[in-house]
């Protein structure tokens, strides 16, 4: 019945006025080698080929909106993906109703969704990363008039393929209001927002001391002047059961999270400082999810508050976010992160000192990253068939410093020196305590110099040539690497990249990461293949990161939309 | 509460096999409609915090640059400096107005207006914190350029090749002669 009214209606709908149909392609596939000196893991060589495929397509109609999303892992997903990621099956879809002058908008089917900076709820996708954790429901928002936006919804998680959904179920709310209308302010801009997130997961059965409703809940507050920003948000977590490794029932803490952000910015003048401190802020839709590698059944979203660089040696030692908390690893407990990081930008003008004859750009970060001071108590007691259990207890100072996880100190200057020509080159320092953040045995302090140029020869024709290095006292030691590119015009592009470990101790990790290739663009296409190595570590887009295991190969990447 | 997350799974179960109905209807749909390239309906908000509608740009008579871009972009921000050295002449010029799409989420958010306003930029600047027109425009990689006008969408680009604004500006040129 539903299918007859569905068909007739859209049939109707279609012959009154045609609607819009968008489709986005997006293929990418690597066929991994053996080279003399890297080898795929004999766990994975049984399919060298791999390639992760995505087409979605769109439909809007008047106000309504259908969409579709198919994704194909053939053979196999890339290495280090999701192995849950694999064959070819629907990975979202949704219908909706959105009117914008009416102020509804209504979806069903995954949803994607982020309240406040995300900090409480954030539904996304990054292909990149292979994460898809949109939500599978129903979504409300209704805005009042101009002032007063709401947010419902509720649904399971998407954990795998086609609708393969998580055990907890997660439900909604968040509203925002924008102050500054009711005060007929012109000159800035003030809102506050509420934020309700809850995941109800069946758990009580097997540990009757454990609720299975947890809470996320908090304000926010937000100023924009004119020269002056600012914003708040705190949220609070409700008490839940302790995962490290498996679920540890005698352990029940709650969690928070607090975050500041301060802006000024006056014409070529702008600073920007953030503050940040987590508590046992971790928060999936299966507890059982909690700390996997792929990310996947993540609810809310913790970016590391670093800046993300561009350059492959500034790459190497990537913080990451410290929500989480371990109490079982003796000298490696963790609470929660806290610290804070700041940016300037300014503009030299013409004709100055730094600036020369053409101006300059200069950009100034840092960042120091510590974990929650811990205040440990143990104690023994005997169990009640007269065994010995030991008693943990963590303990935090509001504004407790304790072990430092990372810091990072960085200079970047952009200088124009002609028409012709155009340079950047940048400076960082980093403390990175791979102890506490990946388990390993080192403290690093590395410093990482680079600079680039680049020439234009004549309209869209152009060379690019990139030099980088790092010196680090710690772990593989130092690198040296650069990149040259040569874009004969607007359609094509070539580049050459090499990465060379020669400071290492270990003669076999000696190694050049070397890699070349080229892309064709045109129109809303595009087509990238190369062949090389990459080196193994963290793959990080926006402070969420993916481990990439060593390996080299030919890459082959399309996407075209239409 | 049992009865209520008995409904809860009910309802998502009600979903499931509405949307395997959905499938079928989707795709007769799709072979009855045209492709046409418009601006999604899709609301952003700027830096100052006010929301603006996409498709309100395809009423617009004079030409509009949609230029997806992010604060940790080298490529991006080297096209937006290039074109902002010759923005002013090309407003003169053709009306053109410059819509810089910021994909930056809660990272790397509080960037954007440090960077624009301490690059000195004059473009309008929304922010796409959670991808919502990215993912309504199949937009995979950044920086991703379009020209609107008249409300199709008539020069698309995926990359940043040095120059590009050259192509750019010829382009503009040929739609308000």
């Amino acid at each position: 019945m539903f299918k007859k009214i569905v068909l007739a209606s859209s049939l109707i709908l279609t012959s009154i006025s045609y609607g819009q149909l968008r489709v986005g392609v997006e293929s990418n596939s690597q066929y991994y080698v053996d080279d003399e000196k890297i080898k795929l893991n004999e766990k994975e060589n049984d399919e060298r080929f791999r390639s992760n495929n995505y087409i979605k397509i769109d439909y809007t109609i008047k106000n309504f909106e259908f969409g579709l999303q198919g994704e194909a892992y053939y053979p196999k997903a890339l290495l280090n993906f999701n192995p849950e990621l694999r064959n070819f099956n629907i990975g979202t879809l949704y219908a909706r109703y959105n009117n914008y002058e009416k102020g509804i908008d209504v979806t069903a089917g995954h949803i994607y969704e982020q309240f406040g900076s995300g900090l409480a709820l954030r539904f996304w996708e990054d292909r990149a990363l292979g994460i898809n954790n949109a939500l599978f429901g129903a979504k409300i928002k209704y805005r009042f008039g101009e002032s007063i936006t709401a947010k419902v919804l509720a649904g399971k998680q998407r954990i795998g393929m086609g609708l393969d959904l998580s055990d907890g179920s997660i439900f909604g709310a968040d509203l925002e209001v924008d102050l500054s209308n009711f005060l007929k302010a012109e000159t800035y801009d003030f809102k506050f927002g509420a934020t309700y997130v809850g995941r109800n997961e069946n758990i009580s059965e097997l540990y009757p001391n454990v609720p299975n409703l947890t809470n996320v809940f908090g304000p926010r507050v937000e100023y924009i002047g004119e020269k002056f920003n600012v914003s708040f948000e705190y949220l609070y977590k409700s008490k839940d059961v302790h995962v490290e490794e498996n679920i540890q029932p005698d352990i029940l803490r709650d969690g928070s999270a607090y975050y500041a952000n301060m802006g000024y910015n006056s014409g070529l003048f702008a600073a920007n400082l953030n503050l940040r401190r987590l508590e046992n802020f971790t928060f999936f839709s299966q507890r059982d999810l909690q700390g996997n590698l792929y990310n996947t059944g993540m609810i809310n979203y913790v970016p590391s508050l670093t800046k993300q660089y561009d350059h492959s040696l500034q790459n190497i030692f990537v913080y990451q976010s410290q929500p989480q908390m371990i109490y079982y690893l003796t000298g490696r407990e963790k609470q929660g992160e806290i610290g804070g990081q700041f940016d300037v930008y300014f503009e030299l003008e013409p004709s100055t000192f730094f600036g020369g004859e053409t101006g300059a750009s200069i950009a100034i970060n840092g960042s120091y990253w510590a974990g929650l001071k811990n205040y440990i108590s143990k104690k023994n007691i005997k169990g009640e068939f007269g065994e010995d259990i030991e008693l943990v207890d963590l303990k935090t100072d509001f504004f407790g410093f304790g072990t430092k996880y990372y810091k990072d100190f960085g200079v970047e200057y952009r200088k124009k020196i002609s028409d012709k020509f155009s340079t950047i080159f940048s400076y960082l320092n980093q403390f990175y305590n791979s102890a506490l953040l990946v388990e390993k045995p080192y403290l690093v302090n590395a410093n990482t110099l680079t600079g680039e140029g680049t020439y234009f020869l004549s309209g869209t024709k152009s060379v690019r040539l990139e030099l980088q290095h790092q010196w680090a006292d710690s772990e593989r030691g130092n690198w040296a690497g650069g990149t040259a590119e040569y874009v004969p015009n607007s359609t094509w592009s070539f580049f050459i990249h090499d990465i060379y470990n020669y400071g290492t101790n270990e003669p076999s990790e000696k190694l050049h990461y070397y890699s070349f290739g080229g892309a064709f663009t045109k129109g809303a296409t595009r087509i990238a293949a190369s062949y090389g190595r990459q080196r193994g570590g963290m793959m990080c887009v926006g402070g969420v990161c993916r481990y990439v295991p060593e390996a080299a190969g030919f890459t082959l990447n399309l996407t075209t939309n239409f | 509460m049992n009865i209520l997350l008995y409904k809860f799974d009910f309802f998502i179960n009600t979903l499931i096999i509405m949307c395997r109905n959905f499938l079928f209807v989707f795709f007769l749909c799709s072979t009855l409609s045209f492709a046409q390239s418009k601006l999604p309906n899709v609301t952003l908000k700027t830096l100052d915090g006010k929301s603006i509608n996409l498709s309100s740009y395809n009423s617009k008579s004079k030409p509009v640059i949609i230029s997806f871009w992010a604060t940790w972009c080298g490529p991006c921000i080297k096209e937006l400096k290039a074109i902002n050295s010759v923005y002013a002449k090309w407003q003169k010029e053709t009306g053109v107005e410059l819509v810089a799409v910021s994909i930056d989420d809660a990272r790397t958010k509080n960037r954007v207006k440090s960077q624009v306003s301490g690059a000195g930029w004059d473009y309008t600047v929304l922010i796409d914190d959670n991808q919502e027109l990215k993912r309504a425009m199949n937009v995979v990689n950044v920086p991703y350029t379009v020209i609107v006008y008249e409300g199709k969408i008539v020069y698309s680009h995926s990359n940043y090749t040095p120059g590009i604004e050259n192509d750019i500006y010829k382009k503009l040129q040929s739609l308000v002669k």
